[in-house]
């Protein structure tokens, strides 16, 4: 068996010597994907010695800093599949109102900041809080597990959101009329059809939220207070004391369930198709639920979204407001904090742009080649290219910063290492929007142009290019915004001249000055907003918004 | 070039995807300037073949050669093969201009050049005034003849299709036809044609090879394949067929008499070797059987006559198919010419002509 598959593999490398060009290509992207994505995550797996591995059980902290982090992701990914299913099932079973605003609040959280929810949750309920010191005049401590834990659903459930929606979305309303008409009442048919029917859609966006809680950075930092967890505590062992081998055994023990996770994903969801029965569309208008369920869902719904809303006001409203707490009137002043920062928002923008093209570009090749060519290392190219989707984001960073310090690799504090780092991390969001758009394109369109005469590389840029530059622009806008908004990445590999956009909010958190940070995280959005919109890409940001 | 030479000489090829075998030793020879079908069921290896020769696949054993060179490794876009696909793989990005001068742009032609062959292929396959529109703005015929116009405008001399008209509907495909053979003819392009429409394979034919489960069960003209089937399969694909079983009684000359169940039959042996006693199966044509109402002193009886009870009748326009008892048998019988005499009820006489049928050795004709 293994001896033919490796004949097989050995027969498709020969027949590359008819294609030179592609033949330097393909060892081209394979050398360089291999060398950014392996030997990073080679470098902090093996830094500690064995031995500092053994303390993540003896040092009674990092032991914790494992619970919690494990505990935050199993109570989060339950809230968060929770709202995301009550949300998906509402808007595409459901017959009622504000659908457009439903739609609007899961879409909001994935295109900003990822700490902004845990921001306006200070302006909301903190110390000098909107709704606890003005409203209810009570003083609470807000940060630990309970806020996290919050913040955490409003800021992932729209990407366990995206999964179900797409299998709730396909799933056939026709079987629940047949179990009707076999005789089930309305819960029957949702135990017995419906729930099983959805399960894999269920089972992909709760995997999804885990991977995005247990990797979060930016939130735990900003309202955790002591509950510490393994990203936070990585990054206090390097901030306080540059120390790299706890930081490593801490970021490696994040790895290793963020890796369970992905694995599970690829496993039982990954690439089985989400569509249950065909793919013809139905028509059928969904079986009606009595009117009690419906506006109790709705009332759900509504309370889900004014919330949201009041994130996002909360936090507009602050970037204008004097003094939060004590001083509301209107000001511009706080936006001087960002004019003093334009270096790190022209490094924000900068990053963004090259390294979100670098990741479209990169993408593409390697989705064209992985899905399109039998070249015998298929599996491996695509393993590459999305295995830093299963690596959070501190480890990614750290990764970087150590395996780039020195000779003959030295990038440290340079502009390079920012973008190296940004592009394959955002290079398993473009492979994947790429893949599927190759996935949608019949092989056939392909074979016909080879079949006509063109070689290879004619045919990727007539064909299927041209085809392409739907999930191209989708990858590319997406990645442009993850960059932007990106702290867990960059916290490690950051210096003076590269500073960005984030790095400044979150100092600004920590000194107190709410109203900078708002102001700050107004501005970036605004601005990247705007470069898509300068660059047409907004619409591009709305058909990928998991992964 | 040698006449003799195969255009394309197919040797002993098979494929396997995992562990199923998709073709197995398939061995036919493609001559110059023919027409010739592969005909056989839904996922009998057909486009498999078809896509070896296009070079989109390899094979995993034996060897494909055009004009006496072996093309196994050489890539599809250099093997000069246009196919048409059976679901057009029109570019949808590129107008039909764009989709049919696509090839000849690939050569680098000159561009006065392009200009005149597109205008001939335009105007030979009635797209003229369409040449400005996307695929997706075109009926399901028009992409039909985009999808063929593409294949030919480069002027080579060979044509695959893989079921190009198993999208058209039925009075559309029997039109097509007639012009696609045609202009085979006349272009002199050695075709080779995919399908599972029998009607469609022994129309357009010179030679038709019958596939089943990865296996050519027989290669030959038309006829030969519609009257001599080497087997059951054949035979039963092919049309419809009676499979009538018996033994046989003496071998006379190149003549077999045979025993069924309602009498002897003296049929040719079709160069095959018998000896008394073998178990045959003759198979017989439902038009080679004519029908009529038992007569009132029961007509002759002689070997080739028989006597049966009508068990139902359906009404298909151009004929009326019987299905008739004759003792232990049950024949499917043609009447090809009802409006003269209506429907037949209740008992008949079948008369069969020996000079039509065809004796299969075996139990089920093997
Ligand atoms: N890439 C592949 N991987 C695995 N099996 C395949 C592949 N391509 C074809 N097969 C199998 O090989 C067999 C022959 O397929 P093929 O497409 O040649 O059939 P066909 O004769 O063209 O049928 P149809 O008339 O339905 O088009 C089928 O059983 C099919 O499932
Ligand atoms: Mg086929």
């Amino acid at each position: 068996m293994i001896s033919s598959a490796l004949r097989k593999t050995w027969m498709d490398i020969k027949k590359l010597k008819h294609e030179p060009a592609l033949a330097v290509v393909i060892a081209a992207v394979l050398v360089t994907t291999g060398f950014f994505v392996l030997w990073p995550i080679v470098k902090v797996v093996s830094f500690p010695r064995p031995a500092d591995y053994l303390q993540l059980f003896t040092n009674a902290r990092w032991f914790q800093a494992a619970l919690n982090s494990l505990f935050m992701t199993a109570i989060s990914t339950l809230s968060c599949t929770a709202v995301a299913f009550l949300f998906a099932y509402a808007i595409t079973r459901l017959d009622i109102p504000l659908k457009g605003l439903f739609r609007f609040v899961t879409l909001l959280p994935i295109v900003s900041p990822p700490f902004i929810v845990a921001l306006s949750y200070i302006l909301l309920f903190g110390r000098q809080g909107i709704v606890s010191k003005q409203l209810l005049q009570a003083n609470f401590d807000i940060y630990g597990w309970h806020g996290l834990w919050l913040v955490q659903t409003v800021t992932f459930f729209p990407y366990a959101y995206a999964v179900i929606y797409g299998v709730l979305k396909t799933s056939a309303v026709h079987l629940e009329y047949a179990a009707h008409n076999l005789g089930a009442t309305r819960w029957q048919v949702f135990r017995h059809v419906f729930l099983p029917l959805c399960r894999p859609g269920i089972a992909g966006g709760a995997l999804i939220a885990a991977m995005n809680v247990l990797a979060d950075f930016g939130n735990p930092m900003i309202i955790a207070g002591n509950f510490t967890l393994l990203p936070t505590e990585a990054y206090m062992q390097m901030s306080g004391w540059f120390d790299l081998s706890s930081a490593s055994v801490l970021s490696t023990a994040l790895l290793l369930p963020a890796l369970g996770l992905f694995l599970a994903n690829r496993v039982w969801v990954g690439r089985r198709s989400y569509v249950v029965v065909t793919g013809k569309e139905s028509s059928l208008r969904a079986y009606p639920v009595p009117s009690y369920v419906k506006w109790g869902l709705f009332a759900c719904c509504l309370f889900v979204a004014l919330f949201v809303l009041a994130v996002y006001g909360v936090l507009f409203y602050g970037a204008f407001t004097k003094t939060w707490g004590y001083d509301w009137s209107f000001t511009l002043r706080n936006l001087k904090y960002v004019s003093a920062k334009g270096t790190e928002l022209y490094n924000s923008i900068r990053y963004a742009l090259f390294s979100s093209l670098a990741a479209a570009v990169l993408a593409m090749i390697l989705a064209y080649l992985a899905e399109r060519k039998r070249i015998g290392v298929n599996r491996l190219l695509d393993l590459l290219a999305i295995l830093p989707g299963a690596v959070p984001g501190v480890f990614l960073g750290l990764g970087f910063a150590m395996a780039f310090n020195r000779a003959p690799f030295e990038l440290t504090g340079t502009s390079a290492i920012m973008i190296l780092a940004l592009t394959f991390w955002n290079l398993p969001t473009c492979y994947s929007a790429c893949l599927a758009g190759f996935q949608q394109i019949g092989r056939s369109l392909e074979e016909a142009s080879l079949n006509l005469g063109a070689g290879s590389f004619r045919t990727f840029r007539s064909i299927l290019l041209p085809l392409l530059k739907g999930p191209f622009l989708s990858g590319l806008a997406v990645s442009f915004l993850r960059s932007v908004t990106c702290l867990s990445v960059i916290i490690f590999i950051y210096s003076a001249h590269t500073s960005v956009g984030t790095v400044s909010i979150l100092s600004l958190v920590q000194n107190g000055a709410w109203g900078g940070a708002s102001a700050f995280t107004v501005v970036l959005i605004s601005i990247a907003f705007a470069v898509l919109a300068a660059t047409r890409l907004i619409p591009a940001t709305q058909d990928r918004r998991s992964l | 070039m040698n006449a003799a030479m195969p255009h394309i000489a197919i040797d002993n090829v098979s494929k396997t995807f995992g562990s199923f075998a998709a073709l197995q030793g398939i061995t036919l020879d493609i001559p110059q300037g023919s027409f010739t079908t592969l005909l056989g069921p839904s996922g009998c290896g057909k486009t498999t073949l078809m896509r070896l020769i296009a070079g989109f696949d390899e094979p995993d054993g034996g060897e494909i050669r055009i004009d006496g060179v072996k093309v196994n490794g050489v890539p599809a876009f250099r093997r000069q093969t246009p196919l048409v696909f059976q679901e057009y793989a029109l570019f949808p990005h590129m107008t039909v201009y764009e989709n049919i001068a696509y090839g000849l742009k690939l050569q680098k032609t000159p561009r006065e050049q392009i200009g005149r062959k597109m205008g001939e292929m335009l105007e030979m396959f009635g797209l003229t005034g369409l040449d400005n529109r996307l695929p997706k703005q075109l009926s399901g015929g028009q992409q039909q003849r985009v999808a063929f116009a593409r294949a030919l405008v480069m002027g080579q001399r060979v044509l695959l299709m893989d079921e190009p008209l198993s999208n058209l509907d039925a009075k559309m495909r029997v039109e097509v036809r007639s012009e696609l053979r045609e202009l085979q003819q006349r272009a002199g392009i050695t075709a080779i044609f995919v399908t599972h429409d029998q009607d469609e394979a022994l129309s357009l034919s010179d030679r038709i090879a019958v596939f089943d489960k990865g296996r050519i069960r027989q290669a030959g003209t038309p006829w030969e394949v519609y009257f001599k089937p080497d087997n059951a399969f054949v035979a039963d694909f092919v049309g419809t067929a009676n499979f009538i079983p018996g033994e046989v009684a003496g071998v006379e000359g190149t003549d077999v008499v045979v025993r069924c169940a309602p009498s002897l039959l003296r049929v040719d042996a079709g160069g095959r070797a018998f000896r008394p006693g073998d178990r045959v199966t003759l198979v017989v044509r439902p038009e080679c059987i004519s029908i009529s109402a038992e007569e009132a002193d029961g007509g002759v009886d002689a070997a080739n006559s028989w006597s049966g009870e009508i068990v139902n009748s359906t009404f298909l326009g151009r004929l009326i198919r019987y299905r008739v008892r004759c003792g232990p048998l049950a024949c499917i019988v043609d009447d090809a010419d009802p409006s003269v005499r209506g429907f037949l009820r209740g008992a008949v006489r079948l008369r069969l002509d020996p000079g039509k049928i065809h004796v299969l050795p075996g139990e089920g004709g093997g």
